[in-house]
């Protein structure tokens, strides 16, 4: 029965796909130091073989880990920042931008000149951060 | 089929808004953005700048007392105040207003950090990995598991799978039924501000209790300062009254409203002091059971270092890009799952659902043969190991009960376009079996609604009731209340738990009713995802996961 369901949902799938030769692989979250934005960087079955290398999977995950995690860094200046922010009712989120949101835009301006990235097939469409549970990474098939 | 009803639904929305907008309209393409194809119940105002939960009416209302009070007490007490004692008292109580009311707004009107739902591929793609081998001739269907185990600073978490978002919730996340949104680090649903309260608006949250709560005190002494002062001139309490009215009644107001204020903020400081969540606070997530060591994973060390991390450390930005454009992409990887979800309104949530699962569950315990009953309800949550559904539990075959369906009965519900397609989740498909498990669509739902008249008749019960009832039912109430009123000899649901873990639950119930009655929560919590092991034996919960 569960053949027949996952048979019907893959024809369903290339049907109506847009790009059907594309394999979207989706990279899952990892909690194991808590609810941090952190990726798996477990090497995805699907991608066994394929034109992406272990290694540069690796060093991406790898890379986009540490932007988040240093955007959630618990730091002096932040607590500052969102000292300075309760004190003023909150009305300075209005015009500043906060800590994350910096680093977040250096993470996706960075991504534009990152070879490592457009290896990945990666487009500028999806964003990592977009999902809360998981990332997408794209291939296509080659 | 599908893909056009999405892009219907699209254009009504953007007609509406296109109309409204005008600088939608300068632009020589109209644009649509996300908010207007956004698929919980929310409420979006500024073009998708500003965001609320559905029903705001309480939300107004508390706008509403605040600023009446406020109001009265700077016209009435803060004028004689400022010429008989001190300048301070206005500037004081005009900031503490400002604050309150901004920390208000900015609770109601932000995300509270709703997590996007999976698109088709990305939820078909997530079930394939969890699927699980069925041999080809087994007489029962075996769903994949619909929770997953992670290990979270050694701490076992168990995440469970969101039917409606098609993903797993990450830790401390949680499904807004209200708001039909899985939110981050959810709080509750709180109505007075008109919103859910979860990771990114706590701190607001927070902050406005608080300052509420300040703000209720300083008034109050105000208020009645002012009477005392005006007898101090020898005159009677009486004429003091008579003299000035408003500071009786903005004393009153305060009086009665300052105790749940203060009660509430006393608990939110002790929440955030160790780093919980209301919601976690009363399934008791993080209290030993069964002797196994439990502890919160999610704190930072220390008493300090909670309440900086929670009230001043670093804001995540919003998941749902509200005012992105909604390229052709995009429209397409939603619009499937737009015309997945039935677009029940509020109402049902109601009372109209109390009656479905008392009529299946008489059903139920009458025909022993079709529900396959399991010990793991009276698991506990952070306790088990490996075991795969505990609410979810395989249920799906009546092979006993030979159901005579009649043709104009199954085509009752055939109308319901496109409800029947989802290729990924139906995987409890029947011609003529019972699926009590979770029926994913609509049409499952209708038809299965169907099925259980037909048991019914045979039963001879009053069908009348049952006939649309059953559309918002959920697995969870069906299962936890047929453990309830089932007298299995083999279930022992009471034998089962350690002194303890009775505790944990008599402790939880009363922690529940206690918010119940100071606050409007009950209305508010996740309820349907309630620890069974913490809450399922006690009647009183039982109610409460069915409301």
């Amino acid at each position: 029965m569960s053949n027949h369901h996952n048979n019907g949902s893959r024809a369903g799938e290339t049907e109506q796909m847009a790009q059907p030769q594309c394999l979207k692989v989706f990279i899952q979250r990892d909690y194991s130091e808590g609810t941090l934005v952190k990726f798996q960087t477990r090497f995805p079955q699907e991608l066994e073989g394929r034109v992406i290398r272990k290694t540069s999977l690796e060093t991406t995950i790898n890379r986009l880990n540490s932007y988040f995690a240093e955007a959630e860094k618990a730091t002096c200046s932040t607590y500052c920042e969102g000292c300075l922010a309760c004190l003023t009712a909150y009305l300075i989120y209005i015009c500043k931008e906060t800590h994350y949101e910096k680093v977040s835009t250096t993470l996706t301006n960075n991504r534009e000149n990152d070879t490592d990235w457009q290896m990945l097939g990666k487009t500028s469409e999806e964003d990592p951060q977009a999902r809360g549970s998981s990332g997408t990474f794209l291939e296509r098939a080659s | 089929m599908t893909v056009d009803l999405g892009y219907q639904l699209v254009d009504l929305c953007s007609l509406q808004s296109g109309s409204t907008d005008t600088s939608v309209e300068m632009a020589q393409e109209r644009i649509t953005r996300k908010w207007e194809v956004f698929q919980g119940r929310n409420r979006f105002y500024c073009n998708g700048r500003l965001m609320t939960a559905p029903n705001s009416g309480v939300f107004l209302l508390t706008v509403f007392l605040i600023t009446l009070t406020s109001t009265l007490f700077f016209i009435f007490d803060c004028k004689y105040l400022a010429e008989n004692v001190t300048i301070a008292i206005p500037i004081i109580g005009g900031l503490l207003f400002l604050f309150t009311m901004s920390s208000l707004l900015r609770t109601s009107l932000s995300d509270p950090g709703i997590i996007p739902r999976a698109t088709t591929e990305e939820a078909a793609y997530v079930e394939k990995q969890i699927e699980v081998t069925n041999s080809a001739n087994s007489p029962t269907y075996r769903p994949p598991p619909r929770t997953k185990e992670v290990l979270v600073k050694g701490q076992t978490i168990k995440l469970k799978y969101c039917f409606t978002c098609k993903i797993f919730r990450p830790p401390r996340a949680s499904h807004c039924s209200l708001c039909d949104n899985c939110v981050d680090r959810f709080d509750h649903h709180c109505p007075w501000v008109g919103n859910c309260v979860g990771r990114r608006n706590y701190r607001f949250f927070y902050m406005f209790i608080v300052s509420l709560a300040f703000l209720a005190v300083f008034i109050f002494a105000c208020a009645v300062a002012h009477l005392i002062l005006i007898t101090k001139d020898n005159r009677q309490f009486l004429d003091a009254i008579k003299e000035s009215p408003p500071s009786v009644i903005v004393a009153i107001i305060c009086f009665f409203s300052v105790w749940s204020i203060l009660g509430l903020a006393g608990f939110h400081t002790y929440l955030t002091t160790s780093n919980q969540t209301t919601n976690e606070d009363i399934k008791g997530s993080f209290t030993s059971k069964r002797g196994q060591e439990s502890f919160n994973p999610y704190s930072q060390g220390n008493i300090c270092l909670n309440c900086f991390h929670i009230l001043c450390g670093p804001v995540t930005p919003s998941l749902i890009d509200r005012r992105g454009l909604v390229t052709d992409n995009y429209r397409f990887e939603i619009s499937r799952t737009i015309t997945n979800e039935p677009t029940l309104q509020l109402k049902n949530y109601g009372l109209q659902m109390q009656n479905g699962p008392q009529q299946l569950t008489m059903n139920a315990s009458e025909m022993p043969g079709i529900y396959r009953q399991t010990t793991e309800t009276t698991e506990s949550n952070a306790g088990s190991v490996t075991h795969l559904v505990t609410s979810e539990q395989p249920l799906a075959i009546a092979p006993a009960v030979q159901l005579q369906r009649s043709l104009e009965d199954s085509q009752q519900y055939k109308s319901q376009p496109s409800l029947n397609h989802s290729p990924v989740y139906n995987n409890i498909v029947t011609s003529n079996q019972v699926p009590l498990g979770k029926s994913h669509s609509y049409a499952d739902n209708l038809n299965s609604a169907v099925e259980k008249q037909h048991e019914l008749k045979e039963t001879a019960v009053n069908i009348e009731d049952l006939h649309l009832d059953p559309v918002t039912l959920r697995e969870n109430h069906i299962l936890s209340s047929i453990s309830e009123n089932t007298k299995f000899p083999d279930l022992k649901l009471d034998n089962d738990l350690t002194l303890q873990e009775k505790e944990n639950s008599l402790l939880s119930a009363s922690r529940l009713r206690l918010l119940q009655d100071t606050t409007m929560i009950e209305s508010a919590l996740d309820l349907d995802s309630l620890d069974d092991s913490s809450l399922g034996t006690n009647s009183q919960a039982g109610l409460m996961k069915v409301v």
